[in-house]
């Protein structure tokens, strides 16, 4: 990974020599993907809109912006943490991220649900769901099953457990299929190792849920100490902007004064 | 040529706020945060895009008509290089505090802020530019503003940039120009008393501080021009302050 | 069918044309850019929706004096603009000015200077715009001064301060001390004191200067400015002595009033931009016409605005205010061309104030 990065900031114009083309004329031309901090003005620009580092996939024909913010804008099959926020005739209405408009989550869009079936969330409970519809002239909607499948997948209600907000980056990064080598974050596993045992569930929103598992008898006895510590180590991991060194250290010194 | 400082930032200063910037130069401290795309009030929703909404709160007292004079200058300002469309219905909101100003807003214990102040402008849309690209919010393009008076001096005039309360006292006129990052003038505010010629002269010593071209070869070039213009090189000061703050967020990278 | 459709609506078909002002209410950017742009093929010039071509402003009446109450007054109509202002002088003693420093005259050579600051420090200006209910629809009953109010104020205040328009000269009522009756043991006190007893402020001329829009058709601040302008040239503050016996000023009918001195004829040009798209970013993508004078349509279709005030009463124009924002279309050269269409502008309304 020698490729350049260039840091650019919004409205600078990006050297042509770093757009990616085809560069095999044999093979069937893949257009050209844009994803997050890059806009295209007819007919051949592309501009940055926001600060952050350009990076550039060329064998995948794709560009994006890496930056790190921490407002969320919903984008289709993102996985998000919602909050129900109240309950309509036929959706539930939830919340993203605070102040925006809520995002609508069908009471049928749950594994196996029907008209008696439906899961009844009050106010205030968490689900696992992802972004089905994001388009900026309309609210988001949300699901909690894929419609494909007709299975959970993971979605659906998070029961006990806390949630702890982080930003946008670090979210992502816990999502990297090799969160360890590519995201470099190890702080999970680490606090695994030392032997505590629980569940979580990230959002691309900028929300971690915590919960202690379950142990082996299926009591279900939420080891609060464990929720804390862990969602602290993810926060400090993120606020502090700490290196794989400083998170092994990190998790130490919560393990100990723990215990 | 005063002593005039370097401008100094410092992004990410407050935790809570979306995005947010403290920004001092040539007396004047303010911090701004930003918060947004976020739900609009009715009356301000616009159906096609985001409303821009700037509150400045001045370093002493509650903000007066000067106060709104001000947020309506940088509110129009701003819109044309946030990418309003893309958030329909949503609103952007940009509160900036005025922490610190060189001259006493209490001018014999009456509080004097009826009158536009010109030297403030450009700390105030400086600090939420750098606030706005610390939110990460979508932007057409970035702007830098800075201040310039025209002052007599020895029977001649003469240009100087980010002038003093004292300076602004006897300047025979005062600027404030903007420019984005494509150089083109976003803002021009000028009063006093001047013709075309010496308003082209403000024009480009302006747009030299604003909008210098990134030295590919830094050394003994830049420290020449540093020189000639008189002023600090705001797109210079603009591109290092985010490049650590793009650095510090992308460590893991 | 093409052809016929220029000339209107068939009347019996039930068709898809709107009349004019509907268009106008449904979708007036492209109401705007049409009339702008007319066909290539027809010989009709580009109009705006309000008749006039795109340098052109609406003719400006002032009539001054219409207030009996008012020290002075003016009301200017453009087009549906219409404002009335008036000039109050009231005076305000220097002993209720906390803050007053009495400084004789010899003290500092430039009296004209220190009667600038006099103004400003003692806030002896105090213009105040009111937006009446019912001029425009947009302006509600009951509620606060709208941002529009509060910068109009603002905008007012600052160039009547930095046109340097009032001579503070003029507000000051002075007094100057009778020498003491020829009394011998006075005549041991003040026997140190040669020279003649100096002349000292007693009280000063505070000018409200309200503002009041009847009527509100954009572009307010040309018609607010130029009306101040009017109602303080036609201001005559009475004639006031102080009356040291009673402790007072003294306003007298007999003798005949002053007239304010001032300097200069400052006058503000104003214009918007319309642009073609209305998400257009670039100057040279699409077109774009400069608007003189807008009107209330014009003004919420366009975004960016220019004043510029100019006053060009010696040989070479000089410029007292320049005021551009909300876009990037007017650059360098387009504001120096500004400054020519104001030119123009100044001799239409100084031509008639009279």
């Amino acid at each position: 990974m020698a490729t350049e990065r260039p840091l650019v900031l919004p409205g600078d114009v990006i050297p042509p020599s770093l757009i990616p083309t085809s560069a095999n004329p044999n093979k069937k031309q893949q257009p050209l993907r844009l994803g997050p901090g890059l806009r295209h003005i007819p007919p051949s620009d592309i501009v940055p809109t926001v600060a952050g580092q350009l990076i550039t996939v060329p064998h995948k024909n794709s560009m994006w912006v890496e930056y790190n913010s921490s407002r969320y804008t919903p984008t289709p099959s993102d996985l998000v943490i919602a909050t129900i926020s109240r309950s309509g005739p036929d959706f539930y209405y939830a919340s993203l991220s605070p102040y925006t408009a809520n995002a609508t989550l069908p009471h049928l869009s749950f594994e196996g649900a029907t008209k008696k079936t439906r899961p009844q969330l009050p106010p205030g409970s968490l689900v696992y769901a992802r972004v089905t519809l994001a388009n900026k002239h309309m609210d988001p909607e949300i699901e909690c099953v894929s419609s494909a499948t007709g299975k959970a997948d993971g979605l659906g209600p998070l029961k006990d457990g806390m949630v702890f907000d982080i930003s946008l980056g670090f979210a992502r990064r816990l999502l990297m299929a090799r969160s360890k080598e590519e995201g470099k974050v190890e702080v999970l596993e680490l606090l695994g190792e030392e032997g505590l045992a629980f569940e979580t569930a990230v959002g691309r929103n900028g929300k971690v849920w915590v919960s202690g598992a379950s142990d082996a008898k299926g009591n279900e006895g939420v080891n609060a100490k464990t929720v804390v510590v862990v969602g602290r180590a993810l926060q400090e991991t993120d606020t502090k902007r700490l290196g794989v060194e400083q998170q092994r250290k990190l998790v130490k010194k919560l393990v100990r004064e723990m215990r | 040529m005063t002593a005039s400082t370097l401008p100094e930032a410092a992004l990410g200063v407050l935790p809570r706020a979306d995005g947010s910037a403290k920004y001092s130069h040539a007396g004047y401290t303010v911090t701004a945060s930003v918060n947004g795309p976020i739900e609009a009030q009715r009356r301000d929703e616009h159906p096609y895009e985001a409303h821009v909404d700037v509150i400045v709160r001045p370093a002493a007292g509650v903000g007066g008509t000067r106060e709104r004079h001000l947020e309506s200058i940088l509110q129009s300002s701003l819109t044309q290089i946030i990418l309003v469309k893309n958030f329909p219905r949503s609103l952007i909101q940009v509160v900036l505090q005025v922490e610190d100003t060189p001259e006493n807003d209490y001018v014999n214990t009456k509080l004097v802020q009826a009158s536009l102040n010109f030297a403030i402008m450009p700390a105030l849309f400086q600090t939420s530019v750098l606030a706005l690209l610390s939110a990460g919010v979508p932007m057409r393009a970035t702007a830098a503003a800075t201040a310039v008076a025209v002052v007599p001096e020895d029977g001649a005039k003469k240009i100087v940039v980010d002038p003093s309360p004292r300076q602004i006292e006897i300047a025979q006129s005062v600027h404030v120009l903007a420019f984005t990052s494509q150089e083109e003038l976003l803002l021009a505010e000028s009063e006093g008393d001047f013709t075309v010629k010496e308003w082209d002269d403000v024009y480009e010593t302006a747009q030299k501080i604003c909008c210098r071209p990134a030295s590919t070869k830094e050394g003994m070039e830049m420290v020449l021009d540093e020189e000639d213009a008189g002023g600090p090189d705001m797109r210079h000061f603009l591109r290092s302050t985010l490049e650590s703050k793009v650095t510090a967020d992308l460590h893991w990278k | 069918m093409a052809t016929t459709s220029s000339t209107g609506a068939p009347a019996a078909a039930p068709s898809l044309t709107f009349t004019r002002p509907v268009f106008a209410k449904l979708s007036p950017h492209p109401y705007l850019l049409l009339s702008l742009s007319p066909d290539e093929s027809s010989s009709t010039r580009s109009r705006r929706t309000n008749g006039r071509a795109p340098h052109e402003a609406r003719p400006i009446q002032i009539n001054t004096g219409s207030l009996s109450q008012a020290h002075g007054s003016a009301l200017v109509r453009t087009g549906d603009t219409t404002v009335i202002c008036g000039v109050r002088g009231e005076l305000l003693p220097v002993t209720s000015i906390p803050q007053f420093r009495p400084t004789p005259s010899y003290e500092n050579a430039d009296d004209e200077e220190k009667a600038r600051k006099e103004l400003k420090e003692y806030d002896l200006l105090v213009p105040n715009i009111e937006l009446a209910t019912g001029c425009a629809p947009q302006f509600l009953p009951g509620v606060p001064p709208t941002t529009l109010a509060q910068t109009l104020s603002t905008r007012v205040y600052s160039l009547l301060h930095s046109s340097g328009l009032v001579d503070g000269r003029d507000l000051r009522v002075k007094y100057r001390p009778v020498r003491p009756p020829q009394d011998t043991e006075a005549m041991e006190e003040d026997g140190q004191e040669e020279e003649e007893e100096e002349e000292e402020v007693k009280a000063f001329w505070v000018l409200y200067i309200d503002l009041l829009f009847v009527s509100f058709d954009g572009n307010p601040f040309d018609a607010a400015w130029a009306a101040v302008l009017a109602a303080l040239r036609d201001t005559v503050l009475p004639a006031a002595k102080w009356d040291a016996d009673r402790e007072m000023v003294i306003c007298t009918t007999k003798e005949k009033g002053k007239k304010l001195n001032i300097r200069g004829h400052p006058v503000p040009c104003s214009a918007a931009v319309f642009l073609e798209k209305a998400d257009q970013q670039h100057q040279d993508k699409g077109r774009h016409w400069i608007l003189l004078d807008p009107d209330r349509l014009e003004e919420t279709l366009c975004g960016e605005v220019i004043t510029v005030v100019v006053d060009c009463e010696g040989n070479e124009t000089r410029v007292r205010s320049l005021e551009k924002q909300g876009g990037t279309v007017l650059g360098r050269e387009l504001i120096r061309g500004f400054v020519g269409v104001a030119e123009g502008r100044w001799k239409e309304v100084v031509k008639a104030m009279g």
